[in-house]
C-alpha cells in the first residue's frame, strides 16, 4: 500500500480540524514521531495524522470520511501493545481514543460497568473498589493500558487462570464499523445471532472501532493467600505447577520466573531480595471465601516441599503480597537493567509440556548466543521468553527475531499457540503460518472482509500476505479411535 | 442444474458413508413430529472425511442440510421448509484426548454430555455446564445451540470453555479453529463464530474445551418468600456480598416433597466444605433480614443429593421432542435480561400467560439473567391441537415485548412447527444483522446449511 496522497490528506486534515478543533488534530512531523510505534519497537512507521475524537459520533464521522476517501486508518489506545498492532506501517491516520476516557455508568446490582475505550484498565478497579468490586482482567500494563485496547487484543493477565481473559468479561460493545456506521453488539447474555462480541474481542483493530464497552464487574474476593516458592531447579518448579493443578486447586494466579528474569527484576525498581543463585521462583495465589482457604495454600506449600523447594513462604500481609506482585508485574521493563534491548514472546503450551519446552528454549538461547529470560503465567502455560539483545551490534536484532520465531515453533510443535495475550500485530504475522494452514488463514481473512471490505481499517496486520504457489498444508486427517 | 432425485441421492450418499444413509418414508404422524426436523433422508457419516464428502455433495447438488446431534434442539429455530437431508453426528462420538494435567478435553462432536462427564469424573474433573438431558445432548449440539443450565451464574457458558474445534464448511473444507491451550489470541477467535450459530455456518466434528476440577463439596438451600419484593431484596443483598453462589435460581415449583406452592429460590454453593458451610450460614442470615424463609438446607453428601434432586427436576421441565406427551402442545421461551429484571419477569411472564388463559412455569437465574418460561396445554380430543394456538401466540408476543421493554430478548426455544410459521422465533432483527448476513454469505453462499432457521432469515 502506498502512502496517502498529499492533497487527499490535506483535505482530510481540514475536515478533521473543522470537526474536532485544531488542537485535536496532529499532522506536523514533530508531533507524529511519538506515534511511530507502540510497545513493539522493532518496526516503525509515521502516521499521516493523528486525530482525537471526543465521542462515538465524531469517531463515526471521521471513519465515514476516511472510508469514502479511501484513506487507511487505525485505532490506538495507550500504545502499550506488544505486537505492533497500532504501528502505522502504511501512513495510516491514527484515530486515538485517549480523549474518550470516561467511566460512563456503573450498575452494581447488575454487576456491569460501561466505559469509553480510552478508560484505563486499573482506574475501573479503583473507581469501584470502595463498594467492594473490581474488574478482573489485569494485564501487567494495567496502570496505563486502556480497556478499548484490552478488547482489541483480548488482553489477559496474571489472574486469568481462574477468572478468564477480556473476552469472558465483555458484555456489550458500541462499534463504529469500517464504513462509519454505529451498531450495538451484545448487551444481555446470549443475544440472538452470531457471537460478534466474541469475534470483535481480540480482532486487533481490524474489524472496526469500539467506542463503548460494557464489562462485567466482580465482587472482590473475601480473602487472598499468596505463597512464594524458591527452587534450585526449574524442572522441580514446573512439576510443582502441574501437581498443584492435579490436586484440584484452581489458583487465582500461578506465576514463574527463571534465573535470568530474577536477575532483571532484582536490579529493577521493585526488588524482593531473591537469592541470586536460585533457578526459579513461583508465585501462587488462591482467593475466595476465607473459610478453607488457608488449607488450600497449605496444600500448595506442601506440593512445593514435595518438589525439593529451597524455601517457601506465605505472604504475611497485603504489603508483602503487593511487593511480590510489583516485582513480577514490572518484569519486562526491568530487563532494561541487564540488557539494552529485549524482545518478548508470548507462546502458549499445554502446561504439562513445561519442562520439555523450557529445555528447548535453553537450547535456542545457546544456539543463537542470546540470553533468554523466562517470565510466565505457568498456570495457563503462557510463556513470556524475553530475548535479550543489543540493537547496536549489527545482526543481533535479526538474530533475536529469528530466535523468537523458533521459540514459537517449539510452542506449536507441542500443541500450543504463537500468542496467548499479546496478539499477532506485525510481529507474528508470518508465524501465523506455523499454526494455521493457508485455508485456515483464508477463513479468517474472509471474516475480516465482511467487516472491513475495503481493507482500510488497520491494513496489513495479523495475517501474512497470501502466499503464491505454495503447497497448501492439509490439516491432519481425523481417525476414529 | 439437474438436481438428483431422492433415490439417486440415497444411493450416492450410502456409498459415501458405508451404507449410512436412511430414507425416511411417508409423513411422520407421531406425537413429537411437530417438534422434529423432518427430512426424506438421514445420513450417518462415520468420520470427518465423510461429513465433508456428504456436505460438499449436498452443497453442489442443491440439497439443503440440517446437521443434527442428539435432536434435543430440533424445535429450536425458525422452521421455513424441511431440509432435504439430515446429517446426523451420532456415529462420530467418543473422547479423542483427555489431558487431565492440562485441564482440557477433546471429543468428537457427537459425544453426549453424559459420556463426556463420565470420562472427566474419573479424573475428578467436570465441564461445569448443565444443559439437562445429558444422555442425549451432544457436545457439538451444545456448542451450536449455545445451551446452558442452572450453574451458569458461577461458571458461565460454553463460550467460556471452548478453545478449539474442527469444522467442515459447506464446500467441504475441513478447518481447525483455536488451539488446544487455555489461552490463545492468534488470529480471530473463530471458535466464537460457531457458538450458538445453529449449524448455519459449518458442521463441527471435534470440540476441545477447558474443564475444571470437580468441586469438593456442595451445599444446597431452598428458600421461600411470600412476595417478590423479598426476593428482590435477597437478590440485591446476596449479590452484594462476597459469597459465591453456584446456582441462584428463582422457580415457581420444587419437587413434591418440598413444594408448598409459592415462589422459591434455590441456592447452591460448590467449594471446599468449610467454605460451603460458611456460605450456607451467611445465606441463612441474609435471608432472615430480607424476610425470606429457609425451608431446608444441607451440605456434604446430603447437600449434593438435594441439589441434584431439585436442579434435576427443574432441568427436566425443559422440553425436548422426546418428552412431549401425546395430545399436548408445549412452548418454551428462553429469556435473557439484566439480573435485576429477573424477579419482575417472574411475575409479568406468568401473568401474561394467565391473561391468555394459559399457565406458565418459570425458572430464572438471579445471578445469570437467563430464565425459562414454559407452557404446556393439553388438547381435548374434540377441539384438536390447534385450539390453543392463538393464545400461545399471544403469550409469546406479549413476552417478547416485555423483554424488549427491559432491553432483553425472548427466544422461542421450543414450539410446534405450525406455530412457528407465524411468529418471530428469534425476536426482532437488530442493526448488526448486516454483519451476520455478510458472514453467512461468505461461508455458505448457496444457503445449504439450515437455510432460514436462524436470525433474520439466515
Amino acid at each position: 500500500m502506498d502512502k496517502v496522497d498529499k492533497n487527499k490528506l490535506n483535505a482530510f486534515i481540514q475536515f478533521a480540524k473543522d470537526l474536532l478543533g485544531d488542537m485535536y488534530v496532529l499532522h506536523r512531523y514533530e508531533d507524529l514521531v511519538a506515534y511511530e510505534c507502540d510497545a513493539y519497537v522493532i518496526h516503525k512507521g509515521a502516521p499521516s495524522a493523528v486525530v482525537f475524537p471526543a465521542d462515538t459520533e465524531q469517531t463515526a464521522q471521521l471513519v465515514r470520511y476516511l472510508h469514502e476517501h479511501e484513506i487507511p486508518f487505525l485505532p490506538r489506545g495507550a500504545g502499550t501493545g506488544l505486537s505492533g498492532g497500532a504501528i502505522p506501517l502504511h501512513g495510516e491516520v491514527i484515530i486515538s481514543l485517549t480523549r474518550m476516557n470516561k467511566l460512563l455508568h456503573v450498575d452494581y446490582l447488575n454487576r456491569r460497568a460501561v466505559v469509553q475505550p480510552g478508560y484505563i484498565n486499573l482506574k475501573l478497579t479503583h473507581s469501584i473498589a470502595a463498594k467492594g468490586y473490581y474488574y478482573a482482567p489485569d494485564p501487567s500494563s494495567q496502570a496505563s493500558c486502556t480497556i478499548g485496547g484490552n478488547v482489541g487484543e483480548n488482553a489477559g493477565g496474571a489472574h486469568c487462570l481462574k477468572y478468564g481473559v477480556t473476552t469472558n468479561h465483555v458484555l456489550g460493545l458500541k462499534l463504529v464499523t469500517c464504513e462509519g456506521d454505529v451498531v450495538e453488539i451484545g448487551g444481555v447474555p446470549d443475544t440472538p445471532g452470531y457471537d460478534l462480541l466474541g469475534l470483535l474481542t481480540g480482532s486487533e483493530g481490524t474489524l472496526g472501532i469500539v467506542t463503548e464497552i460494557t464489562v462485567r464487574i466482580l465482587k472482590t474476593p473475601q480473602a487472598v493467600k499468596t505463597a512464594l516458592a524458591l527452587f534450585d531447579d526449574v524442572e522441580d518448579a514446573s512439576r510443582a505447577v502441574s501437581d498443584i493443578i492435579a490436586r484440584g486447586i484452581v489458583p487465582a494466579a500461578l506465576e514463574m520466573m527463571d534465573k535470568t528474569a530474577i536477575e532483571g527484576v532484582e536490579n529493577g525498581n521493585y526488588p524482593v531480595g531473591y537469592p541470586r543463585d536460585i533457578e526459579a521462583v513461583l508465585i501462587v495465589e488462591v482467593d475466595g471465601i476465607e473459610a478453607g482457604l488457608q488449607e488450600q495454600i497449605d496444600q500448595v506449600i506442601e506440593v512445593c516441599r514435595q518438589h525439593r523447594v529451597r524455601e517457601v513462604v506465605q505472604a504475611k500481609n497485603d504489603a508483602e503480597r503487593a511487593a511480590w506482585w510489583a516485582n513480577r508485574k514490572t518484569a519486562f521493563g526491568a530487563m532494561g537493567t541487564i540488557s539494552p534491548d529485549y524482545l518478548v514472546q508470548d507462546g502458549v503450551i499445554p502446561r504439562t509440556k513445561l519442562p520439555e519446552v523450557l529445555l528447548k528454549i535453553r537450547k535456542i538461547s545457546e544456539r543463537y548466543r542470546l540470553r533468554i529470560a523466562n517470565v510466565f503465567h505457568a498456570g495457563d502455560g503462557n510463556l513470556h521468553p524475553l530475548i535479550l539483545f543489543d540493537a547496536r551490534v549489527p545482526g543481533e536484532t535479526e538474530r533475536a527475531v529469528k530466535a523468537g520465531s523458533e521459540v514459537l515453533k517449539v510452542c506449536v510443535e507441542v500443541g500450543g499457540s504463537i500468542t496467548g495475550e499479546h496478539g499477532v500485530g506485525i510481529e507474528k504475522m508470518e508465524d501465523m503460518r506455523v499454526l494455521f494452514t493457508e485455508e485456515e488463514i483464508a477463513a479468517q481473512t474472509d471474516i475480516r472482509d465482511v467487516f472491513n471490505p475495503r481493507g482500510l481499517c488497520n491494513p496489513g496486520k495479523m495475517f501474512p500476505q497470501p502466499a503464491r504457489c505454495v503447497e497448501v498444508k492439509k490439516p491432519a486427517s481425523m481417525e476414529i479411535s | 442444474m439437474n438436481r438428483p432425485s431422492v433415490p439417486e441421492a440415497a444411493e450416492v450418499l450410502a456409498e459415501m458413508t458405508g451404507g449410512g444413509c436412511v430414507v425416511n418414508e411417508g409423513a411422520d404422524s407421531s406425537a413429537d413430529a411437530a417438534y422434529r426436523i423432518c427430512s426424506g433422508l438421514t445420513v450417518y457419516p462415520r468420520n470427518e472425511e465423510e461429513v465433508a464428502n456428504v456436505l460438499k455433495w449436498a452443497n453442489e447438488n442443491g440439497y439443503r442440510v440440517a446437521p443434527q446431534g442428539g435432536g434435543t434442539k430440533d424445535a429450536l429455530g425458525q422452521a421455513v421448509t424441511d431440509p432435504d437431508l439430515i446429517i446426523s453426528m451420532q456415529k462420530i462420538n467418543g473422547i479423542v484426548q483427555h489431558s487431565a494435567g492440562d485441564l482440557i478435553v477433546t471429543a468428537y462432536a457427537g459425544t453426549t454430555i453424559a459420556q463426556l462427564q463420565q470420562t472427566l469424573a474419573r479424573a475428578g474433573q467436570v465441564l461445569p455446564i448443565d444443559p439437562g438431558h445429558e444422555e442425549q445432548t451432544t457436545l457439538g449440539g451444545l456448542v451450536a445451540a449455545n445451551t446452558s443450565g442452572l450453574k451458569r451464574g458461577m461458571y458461565g457458558s460454553i463460550r467460556d470453555y471452548l478453545i478449539a474445534t474442527r469444522v467442515v464448511y459447506p464446500d467441504g473444507r475441513r478447518l481447525r479453529t483455536g488451539a488446544k491451550v487455555v489461552k490463545n489470541v492468534a488470529g480471530y477467535d473463530m471458535n466464537k463464530l460457531f457458538v450458538g450459530s445453529m449449524g448455519t455456518l459449518g458442521i463441527l466434528t471435534e470440540v476441545t474445551v477447558k474443564v475444571r476440577p470437580l468441586p469438593q463439596s456442595t451445599g444446597c438451600a431452598l428458600l421461600q418468600a411470600d412476595n417478590l419484593e423479598h426476593i428482590q431484596k435477597l437478590q440485591a443483598a446476596l449479590l452484594d456480598t462476597q459469597l459465591e453462589p453456584c446456582v441462584f435460581e428463582l422457580t415457581d415449583r420444587l419437587p413434591d416433597e418440598f413444594d408448598a406452592g409459592k415462589a422459591y429460590v434455590v441456592v447452591t454453593f460448590e467449594d471446599v466444605l468449610p467454605s460451603v458451610r460458611y456460605q450456607l450460614e451467611q445465606l441463612r442470615q441474609i435471608a432472615s433480614t430480607c424476610g425470606v424463609q429457609v425451608l431446608d438446607s444441607s451440605d456434604g453428601d446430603e447437600g449434593k443429593e438435594m441439589a441434584e434432586k431439585v436442579l434435576g427436576a427443574i432441568r427436566k421441565r425443559w422440553p425436548t421432542p422426546d418428552h412431549v406427551v401425546p395430545a399436548s402442545t408445549v412452548v418454551a421461551l428462553k429469556l435473557s435480561s439484566l439480573l435485576a429484571d429477573v424477579p419482575a419477569l417472574y411475575d409479568k411472564v406468568r401473568l401474561a400467560a394467565e391473561e391468555c388463559g394459559l399457565e406458565a412455569t418459570f425458572n430464572g437465574g438471579l445471578s445469570s439473567g437467563i430464565s425459562r418460561a414454559i407452557v404446556t396445554v393439553h388438547n381435548e380430543e374434540r377441539v384438536g391441537n390447534e385450539h390453543h394456538d392463538e393464545a400461545l401466540k399471544q403469550w409469546i408476543m406479549k413476552t417478547q415485548s416485555l423483554l424488549e421493554e427491559c432491553g432483553g430478548h425472548a427466544v422461542v426455544e421450543f414450539a410446534p412447527k405450525r406455530l412457528k410459521s407465524s411468529i418471530a422465533v428469534w425476536g426482532k432483527d437488530r442493526p448488526d444483522m448486516v454483519l451476520m448476513r455478510g458472514i453467512k454469505n461468505k461461508i455458505d453462499p448457496q444457503g445449504t446449511l439450515n437455510p432460514g432457521r436462524f436470525v433474520g432469515g439466515i
